[in-house]
């Protein structure tokens, strides 16, 4: 790269304008939210975006200071209040509501960035159908099949320090199942890819999708006595389960954290009744979407908190597993007494 | 003496705004810089203040654009076969079309086709204005390494553009093999 090819690439830098300070005070307010009786405001707040029906006004390149700040968080606040109390056909309430689980979808994303823990589950008639826990922690993650039906429910598969960890039941053993490189990019199945899709999922953009149309079709919400807020709408089918490909024709459509979808949940015009739980702090603690008789669930827990994903010792490598006479343990039968 | 939240957002707020409104457009950028001082804004007391606050704020920062990447090489293909750069249209604020000269859609176009941690050290380098030992406490490299990669970044790209900043455009239509 050239000097003037670099000189160029400064360039496309330098044409983007500051923020301007409503920008500023909504986003260090956001930044700042402090306790759990302020997030209405801020979430009122948040919806303070210039529209593109306001006229352009210049901008006052700025250097500006926290008292400045200060002033223009109190006038948002009162145009958000102002612009809350002024729209048509929709109650102060609802609109608090909506911009709250906005919000907290925002919280969410930033809490979980680092590690967390989700426990997704599919039950019909009330019976577990499928399931499984995801933990993660940097670049390390850990994912658990709780679908008591299969033989590696119960072992996870793990990813540490690039190298790929999985449990053989035939065995009883852990085996080294190779580097995370070996796995082909762009397939979707790389651990980058699923830690990009699963925070893509707990706080990104199928949350924000869910949680838009949620607001959008009428967003009711009951407060609970253990401090949390359950929030409740509709979402079309097509917004919660993405389309990834097609099978005999049909598109096969699949939930955040990978189940395919089927009956109503796979029509993408089909609306599911969802609700989302935010606990006292802000952060969503639950999500429940169900049709007929079934309910697909994701808690989120230890978000931030989840301890690193360790190795496990004695780890096996799959060379050695291959030069073992057929139904060799990998751990040793202790002798009996 | 260690500065307070409110003066380390006063003092990089509009900067890395700015950084990340040029990486990812401006819709998403109020959201990462709302996600990246909520995270310093809770890690605040774990901040070590003898440390400077720009790379670890950058490296927040990164955590979070990187899951982006595609959505930023999108924009940068747009931006190539266009001439019209999506980050400047994309926003209420900005209405009138800001057209690209070869050299720019041929610099956007070698942008999308690069790896993007690759991307990543050299936007970080460009747009971010950190020095070498700065990028390399915001990736959590180390120093060599960045220098290293930032040389190879660069003559890859000097391989690329040429030595007059021409490119074959018809490249950036290829898919990339890489992860993020």
């Amino acid at each position: 790269m050239s000097d003037r090819d670099l000189q160029t690439l400064i360039d496309f830098r330098s044409e983007v304008p500051e923020p301007d300070e409503e920008t500023s005070g909504r986003i260090y307010a956001l930044s700042t939210a402090p306790m759990a009786g302020r997030r209405r405001d801020l979430g009122r707040l948040m919806r303070v975006r210039r529209s593109r029906l306001e006229p352009r006004v210049p901008h006052v390149r700025p250097r500006w200071r926290l008292g400045v700040t200060a002033a223009g968080v109190a006038l948002a606040a009162a145009a958000a209040a102002f612009l809350t109390a002024g729209s048509s056909g929709v109650t102060p309430g609802v609109e608090s509501a909506a911009a709250a689980i906005k919000k907290a979808a925002t919280l969410t994303a930033a809490s979980a960035d680092r590690s967390g823990t989700v426990n997704v589950r599919i039950t019909h008639d009330g019976q577990l159908w499928a399931g499984k826990v995801i933990r993660w922690n940097g670049n390390g993650v850990e994912l658990t099949d709780t679908t008591t039906r299969w033989p590696q429910s119960g072992y996870p598969l793990m990813v540490v320090d690039g190298m790929m960890y999985g449990h053989d039941p035939e065995h009883e053993g852990w085996i080294e199942l190779g580097p995370t490189s070996s796995i082909d990019p762009g397939s979707g199945m790389t651990p980058t890819e699923q830690l990009a899709a699963i925070r893509e999922d707990v706080g990104g953009t199928t949350l924000r999708r869910m949680v838009a149309m949620m607001t959008a079709s009428g967003l009711t919400n009951t407060d609970q006595s253990d401090g949390s807020t359950v929030y409740s709408g509709t979402v079309p089918a097509g917004q919660i389960a993405r389309e990834t490909g097609f099978k005999e024709g049909q598109a096969i459509r699949v939930f955040p954290f990978g189940y395919v979808a089927h009956g109503a949940a796979a029509d993408p015009a089909s609306l599911l009744d969802t609700a989302v739980t935010v606990g006292s702090a802000g952060v969503i603690r639950e999500l429940a979407v169900t049709w007929g008789t079934w309910t697909y669930t994701v808690t989120y827990s230890n978000l931030g908190s989840t301890p690193r994903i360790v190795a496990p010792a004695n780890a096996k490598s799959l060379r050695e597993l291959r030069h073992r006479p057929p139904g060799a343990r990998l751990v040793p039968v202790p002798p009996q007494p | 003496m260690a500065l307070s939240f409110e003066e380390a957002f006063e003092a990089e707020f509009a900067s890395l705004h700015r950084y990340l409104r040029r990486r990812v457009g401006a819709s998403a950028a109020d959201d990462l810089a709302a996600q990246t001082f909520a995270t310093a804004h809770t890690e605040w007391n774990r901040f070590d203040p003898s440390r400077p606050l720009r790379p670890w704020l950058y490296g927040i920062a990164a955590n979070l654009v990187r899951h982006h990447w595609r959505a930023e090489r999108r924009m940068l293909r747009a931006y190539a076969r266009t001439g019209v750069d999506p980050v400047m249209t994309d926003d209420e604020e900005t209405v009138e079309r800001v057209d690209a000269g070869a050299q720019r859609r041929a610099l956007a176009a070698a942008l999308a086709e690069l790896r993007p941690r690759d991307r990543e050290l050299l936007l970080l380098h460009a747009w971010a204005e950190l020095s070498d030992s700065e990028i390399a406490a915001a990736l959590s490299w180390p120093v060599g390494t960045v220098k290293s990669r930032l040389h190879r970044v660069r003559r890859r790209l000097r391989n690329r553009l040429g030595p007059e900043g021409q490119v074959a455009m018809k490249a950036s239509s290829s898919p990339v093999k890489g992860q993020p």
